[in-house]
């Protein structure tokens, strides 16, 4: 008898090449078959088009943050909250401790730390649920920090309008082809930084060329956050992102 | 490395489904995983195994259909199959492929009583 499913069958049969349909023996009398064809993410994504509706009602930019730890991305989130001259609300996924959430309250803005445990990612329940206590400003700029992990976030939609990806000079070139699915799941990379160019082997173009072999239409910006050179060109895109959102918001309640 | 969170909404989505279509357990289901949807096969199957332990999919079977990915260039629109998301157009040398199929991540069928 097979041990693996208890089916009764001898041993020899293959239980990793059953395709479709081909495991007759477990069709008796009593069973029926149901198609479904159901997303096993749609559960996440229908709350994040929840939380889209909402940001885009609201006429908050919400931009979900990606990156592997240590890229700098709370850094550029405190240079950013003190020049960008918008409202800001921020939520910061970390697996354990608040001390990001800390650092960025100590800035004066609202903020909504959320451990996701042994989770490697956030997801868009439990970001809705962080918006509601949170109450961001409307309109204004809503920075969803995640985890830091560059495989798992690329999957979860969280509502927001686009992932930013942050890659620091001091990790490889290569980052864009070995974690393909962020850099193709995010619309704008930003080279982090800059200041330790002269100190560290990192080709920025061929970074660039690689980002974009994996997405053509990626926008690339370049700043050292510790410095504040290039936070310019962030601060611009910020702007005009959240400029658009407001526009596309009037628009829709007419 | 999400596999167990995906587990669990597998089995979220196949209790709801329980409800809709009025049935008591899952004996089996047919899952689609596209090669670019990030899930390691293999931790699937033991993550399911342990989250639907206690659920209506207790002991279920798992088969799982594996999509290669396929790509269509925008250049010069060839299609062919494509083992990364960074892969090149074989005829243009283009990189700017569109993805057809491999992002799969779905429950195509159920086996229920």
């Amino acid at each position: 008898m097979c041990t693996y499913c208890g089916c009764g069958e001898p041993d020899s049969h293959d239980h990793h090449h059953h395709g479709h349909h081909s495991h007759e023996h477990a069709s008796d009398e009593n069973t029926r078959h149901i198609k479904i064809e159901m997303d096993i993410l749609s559960r996440n994504n229908a709350f994040a088009a929840a939380n889209r509706d909402y940001f885009e009602q609201q006429g908050i930019l919400a931009l979900n943050l990606v990156s592997s730890p240590g890229s700098g991305k709370t850094t550029l989130l405190i240079k950013t909250i003190e020049s960008l001259g918008l409202p800001v609300a921020v939520i910061e996924g970390d697996q354990q401790t608040s001390l990001d959430a800390e650092r960025i309250r100590q800035t004066g803005v609202p903020v909504q730390q959320i451990n996701t445990g042994k989770g490697c990612h956030l997801d868009a329940h439990m970001v809705g649920h962080s918006v509601e206590a949170l109450a961001p400003a409307a309109p204004g700029v809503l920075f969803i920090e995640n985890v830091g992990n560059l495989v798992c976030p690329a999957a979860f939609d969280l509502g927001e309008a686009h992932k930013v990806v942050i890659l620091s000079v001091t990790e490889g070139e290569d980052k864009p082809l070995k974690y393909p699915d962020m850099f193709h799941a995010s619309d704008l990379m930003i080279i982090n930084k800059t200041d330790l160019l002269p100190h560290v082997d990192f080709d920025v173009s061929r970074c660039i060329e690689y980002a974009r072999r994996i997405n053509p239409d990626i926008e690339v910006l370049q700043l050292s956050a510790t410095t504040g050179d290039g936070l310019d060109g962030w601060l611009g895109w910020i702007r005009e992102q959240a400029a658009d959102t407001v526009e596309t918001s009037q628009q829709a309640a007419g | 490395m999400h596999e167990l969170s995906v587990c669990e909404g597998m089995v979220q989505l196949l209790e709801e489904q329980a409800e809709v279509q009025g049935f008591e357990r899952v004996k089996a289901l047919w899952v689609e995983i596209g090669r670019f949807s990030c899930i390691e096969v293999e931790a699937l199957r033991f993550s399911f195994e342990s989250v639907a332990r206690d659920s209506i999919a207790e002991g279920a079977l798992l088969h799982i259909e594996q999509v290669p990915g396929q790509a269509e260039c925008s250049e010069c629109k060839a299609s062919f199959e494509v083992e990364e998301r960074y892969a090149q157009c074989p005829e243009c040398g283009s990189f700017r492929l569109h993805i057809l199929c491999g992002d799969e991540l779905r429950i195509k069928e159920l086996e229920v009583i």
